[in-house]
């Protein structure tokens, strides 16, 4: 008799078990990579977390949303692997979410995207990490030639070495360390934070986030900042050859290299110097944040 | 779209390795010796610069106007009440109304907001409120100092932006296409 | 003939003094100046018309007669060698503006049509299959723009000021620059 009740206390549990016990599927898949071989992940809804190891395979480990299916497929050098929803479930509800957790080798090139996800990749050191997402952060810690960061609501954060880094966001912040050559960095209402090496080129956008940049530069390199009304603070080591250009409509240049002076038309400042014999080339231009550039 | 990066990648390489140096095949230096005049007492400086900047500023206006060869800026369909707007403000407020356009075309239609949660819909409706009060701001600013070629170069850039912004937001819209 | 100390050239690598002794009309200091820039602003001027040789050579030539002309208005806010590379530029985008007009409204014609109003090219086959050639056969303003961007390091504010584009346009024609050498190059 314990037995028989035990038997329809269990079934009545069973029954009356909350829905997301029963929704989720769990992923448990395996299949075989090249080193340097490629992997291009998308979830709409959920979060993608790739990390490296040092075997010729990827695993994909996670749970999948009630009304969603898992694709992978397999072409040439990659794998591609996609969240796909069901169409005729969606009645204008939200997307289920489905949360993917990989490991890929370590030399691979990846590319993840997501809509409301974030995206967190860690380890790699292959040709290119790209990571796309709209509400949801990006955390990357890399060391691949290229790396390509967005997100449109959310913070991107990237620590490692690679010698081409472009990180976009709209209203998230940026924040990066460890980047040299290459770096173009765009924002709308976030704040940059930059802990640069030496760059060959650079490019910075903001229109009412704050641009900190400490940074140097290469012989002949070209660094532009714009901003409209943010602040721009950068701080260069001493001694740094280059010639700086700087301008604002209506904030406050102070330089530790210089001297600014107002400008003939408008309520701005101007600053035109060359430090140590020029050779790089710094160019700052704000409407109305102040800009302040100083030495480490 | 992972190859086109790659090849991108490697284009971008390529021409950033390009030399930077060609040798010529002649020596030119007799053609400009000889066509060298002697040199004349420096010019006063002070002259020099507006006439810089004027020359910055017809580019600009060649630049804005050259691509309207239609839409030349009319002073009688300005803000109402103004009474004389300067042409390059009035070279700007014909640029707004043409980007203003384009952002009305690229609205995406049926983006998919399940898609978004709600942090993010405020996000990208905030993002663009600060894009129009930049524009605003500039704007006021150009109408003071009408002739200030940094402050135009500052309208173009932003433009720029926005441009970019719309376009994400296109291709948010495409990728939702896609997804439906 | 008694060149005294005052006529000896300052060393090799004292440039500003090269350019002051310039300035002041001293066209040996200036032919330092052109030996010293002429490789540059040639490998400038001859991706920007198009890998025309005699073009090229002409616009050189141009350029450093316009510095010499223009040297009073050199500030030494930037290196002698930066003021010079941007107004080089700017002959060289001058001299094509010229020639375009004579063809028409810039934005009415078509690429083939393009090509033929920046004059006769020696761009011919024999040119190898490789990245100048694919860039000498862009259309001219998307040719200007990769050029200037992705070679030179300008920026598109000092692109679009240098050619009278917006920048929107600027950044417009740089994506298609690339589009089309990437495909010229996968031929």
């Amino acid at each position: 008799m314990t037995t028989k009740y035990q038997f329809i206390l269990s079934l009545l549990s069973a029954m009356l078990a909350p829905a997301w016990v029963l929704a989720a599927q769990d992923i448990d898949e395996r299949r075989p990579l090249a080193n340097d071989g490629s992997v291009t992940v998308i979830n709409v809804a959920g979060d993608i977390t790739i990390t490296a190891w040092d075997r010729a395979e990827v695993q994909l480990l996670g749970s999948l949303g009630d009304e969603s299916t898992l694709d992978i497929s397999e072409s040439g050098q990659g794998l591609r692997i996609e969240v796909k929803q069901r169409d005729e479930e969606r009645n204008n509800q939200h997307y289920e979410s489905s949360e993917l957790q990989l490991t890929i080798p370590e030399g691979a090139t990846v590319s993840a995207s997501g809509v409301s996800s974030d995206i967190e990749i860690r380890g790699l050191r292959g040709a290119a990490v790209t990571a796309e997402t709209v509400s949801g952060d990006v955390e990357v810690t890399a060391h691949s030639n290229h790396v390509d960061l967005k997100s449109v609501s959310g913070d991107i954060g990237f620590d490692g070495a690679s010698p081409r880094v472009t990180a976009e966001s709209v209203s998230g912040d940026v924040v990066l360390r460890g980047v040299e050559g290459e770096l173009n960095v765009s924002v709308v209402s976030g704040d940059v934070e930059l802990q640069a090496g030496a760059l060959d080129r650079g490019r910075f956008e903001a229109v009412s986030g704050s641009l900190d940049l400490v940074l140097s530069l290469r012989e002949n390199s070209s660094v532009n900042v714009e901003s409209m009304s943010g602040d721009v603070n950068v701080v260069l080591p001493a001694g740094q050859a280059m010639e700086i250009r700087a301008q604002t409509f209506s904030g406050s240049i102070r330089s530790g290299f210089g001297s600014p002076q107002k400008v003939s038309h408008g309520p701005g400042s101007r600053l035109d110097h060359t430090e140590a014999g020029g050779g790089a080339s710094l160019r700052l231009e704000s409407f109305s944040g102040d800009v302040e550039i100083s030495q480490q | 779209m992972r190859d086109d990066r790659k090849d991108q990648d490697q284009l971008l390489e390529a021409l950033h390795r390009l030399p930077r140096e060609r040798e010529l095949l002649r020596d030119l230096w007799p053609g400009i010796a000889g066509r060298l005049q002697p040199r004349d007492l420096p010019q006063g400086r002070r002259w020099t610069r507006p006439a810089v900047a004027a020359a910055v500023l017809v580019a600009f206006m060649a630049g804005v106007l050259f691509q309207r060869q239609q839409l030349l800026p009319e002073p009688a369909s300005a803000e109402a009440g103004s009474q004389r707007i300067p042409e390059v403000l009035a070279a700007v407020q014909a640029s707004e109304r043409e980007y203003q356009a384009a952002f009305r075309a690229f609205v995406p239609v049926g983006l998919d907001q399940a898609m978004l949660d709600d942090q993010a819909i405020d996000d990208i409706q905030g993002s663009w409120t600060q894009f129009r009060q930049a524009e605003a701001a500039l704007l006021a600013a150009l109408q003071d100092y009408p002739g200030n070629t940094f402050l135009a170069e500052r309208l173009m850039g932003l433009r720029a932006q926005q441009l970019d912004f719309m376009q994400k937001l296109y291709v948010l819209d495409q990728n939702s296409r896609r997804n439906t | 003939m008694d060149l005294g100390p005052e006529s000896q050239l300052p060393r090799a690598g004292d440039e500003r003094a090269w350019v002051a002794r310039a300035r002041e009309g001293d066209q040996q200091a200036f032919e330092r100046l052109y030996r010293m820039h002429s490789g540059r602003i040639h490998a400038l001027c001859w991706r920007l018309c198009g890998g025309n040789a005699a073009l090229a050579e002409d616009l050189v030539q141009e350029a450093f007669i316009r510095a010499w002309d223009k040297l009073h208005l050199f500030e030494g806010r930037s290196t002698f060698g930066t003021w010079l590379h941007r107004l080089a530029a700017n002959v060289a985008l001058s001299d094509r503006r010229i020639r375009l007009r004579r063809v028409g409204n810039e934005e009415a014609l078509d690429e083939g049509v393009e090509r033929v109003a920046t004059g006769a090219r020696d761009v011919t086959a024999d040119l190898s299959g490789d990245l100048e050639q694919a860039i000498a056969g862009l259309p001219e303003r998307a040719r200007t723009v990769l050029i200037l961007y992705d070679v030179e390091g300008y920026a598109h504010a000092e692109i679009a000021e240098m050619t009278g584009m917006a920048v929107g346009s600027s950044k417009a024609q740089l994506h298609r620059a690339r589009q089309l050498v990437r495909e010229a190059l996968d031929k």
